[in-house]
């Protein structure tokens, strides 16, 4: 390769090139002073954004009150509002099926008692009549 | 990050005041990776901040196959990726190939502060600033940059190489030089 061909390889850290690639850079390198020069400088520069992900970037003061605020607004959301006593749940979630046959019956009952009443009330005009 | 397994589980559990230890651990990290990424101060708090309601909500669902220091630079990074992706900001600017060689100063051996590397960094296009953020400073490679990004590792290699060269640019015209760092104490980060 030629110094031209070398340039877009320059930058690059050894791991991105494939191995002929890579073969071909160091070649010219050992013999090409601007090209090594240059891949050196390159170097530096991967060396030191390697070291800023260990330096530290001020966050705003109000951050944390900010996600601590989301996240409580998000907890009241989804949490459901539980009036009753958890033995009292316990206790229904126990017996659902005796409850639901209860309630069965509770609506049969119901039923019954709305027909006789309206059957009365048919009667009763006839009976005023009387 | 190195997070007590205890305060794990008592997050895990719903306990808001061991979120909040957890978030005061955490948060100067992961709001240092999700600025280098968007770039600005206050996207970085809006990420920043959904990024951390996010592992509130899903805290349950960690199964624990990766350290919390993993999976939290893992949710930081996409929620980072997303926030640009959604606003446009990671198609690549249209430029003529680069085929000279960099200019240098005399003074190319004066040292460059943190601070310098950060500014020129926010100086970058954004396509270009996630890849070398996430490469050089991070430590994920090629296919895993792409694969968050939605680019192919091609793509990623030329947008890298611009991106190297733009800050090279940048700061050998600011007259400073960077200081070698040693390879031992680079941050690596499961992307």
């Amino acid at each position: 390769m030629n110094c031209s061909q070398m340039i877009p390889y320059l930058p690059a850290s050894s791991d991105e090139l494939d191995s002929a690639t890579f073969a071909a850079r160091s070649e010219h390198l050992a013999t090409c002073a601007a090209c090594s020069a240059e891949a050196a400088r390159y170097e530096k520069l991967r060396a030191s954004l390697a070291a800023i992900a260990d330096h530290e970037v001020e966050p705003p003061i109000a951050l944390i009150p900010r996600i601590m605020a989301g996240a409580d607004a998000g907890r009241r959301r989804t949490l459901p509002f539980v009036p009753v006593p958890v033995e009292l749940v316990r206790a229904l979630q126990e017996n659902r099926e005796l409850i639901a046959g209860a309630a069965g019956l509770a609506l049969v009952a119901a039923g019954t008692a709305w027909a006789l009443w309206r059957g009365m009330r048919a009667l009763r005009p006839a009976q005023a009549r009387t | 990050m190195q997070i007590a397994p205890e305060l794990v589980e008592a997050c895990r559990r719903g306990d808001a005041e061991a979120f909040e230890t957890l978030v005061r651990q955490t948060h100067r990290t992961l709001y240092g990776l999700v600025y280098r990424i968007v770039g600005n101060a206050e996207d970085a708090a809006d990420v920043t901040q959904d990024v951390y309601i996010r592992v509130w909500r899903s805290l349950k669902a960690f199964r624990g196959d990766a350290s919390l220091g993993t999976w939290l630079h893992r949710v930081a990074t996409n929620a980072a990726i997303t926030h640009l992706k959604r606003r446009g900001r990671l198609a690549e600017p249209v430029e003529e190939w680069m085929e000279e060689r960099l200019t240098t100063r005399d003074d190319e051996d004066a040292r460059l502060s943190a601070n310098e590397v950060e500014r020129a960094l926010e100086r970058l296009p954004d396509s270009y600033r996630v890849v070398v953020v996430l490469k050089d400073a991070y430590g994920l490679s090629c296919e895993e940059i792409g694969r968050q990004v939605g680019i192919t590792e091609g793509a990623v290699k030329v947008r890298l190489f611009r991106a190297r060269r733009k800050l090279a640019q940048d700061l050998l015209a600011g007259g400073v030089v960077l200081p070698m760092r040693s390879p031992a104490r680079r941050k690596k980060v499961q992307g």
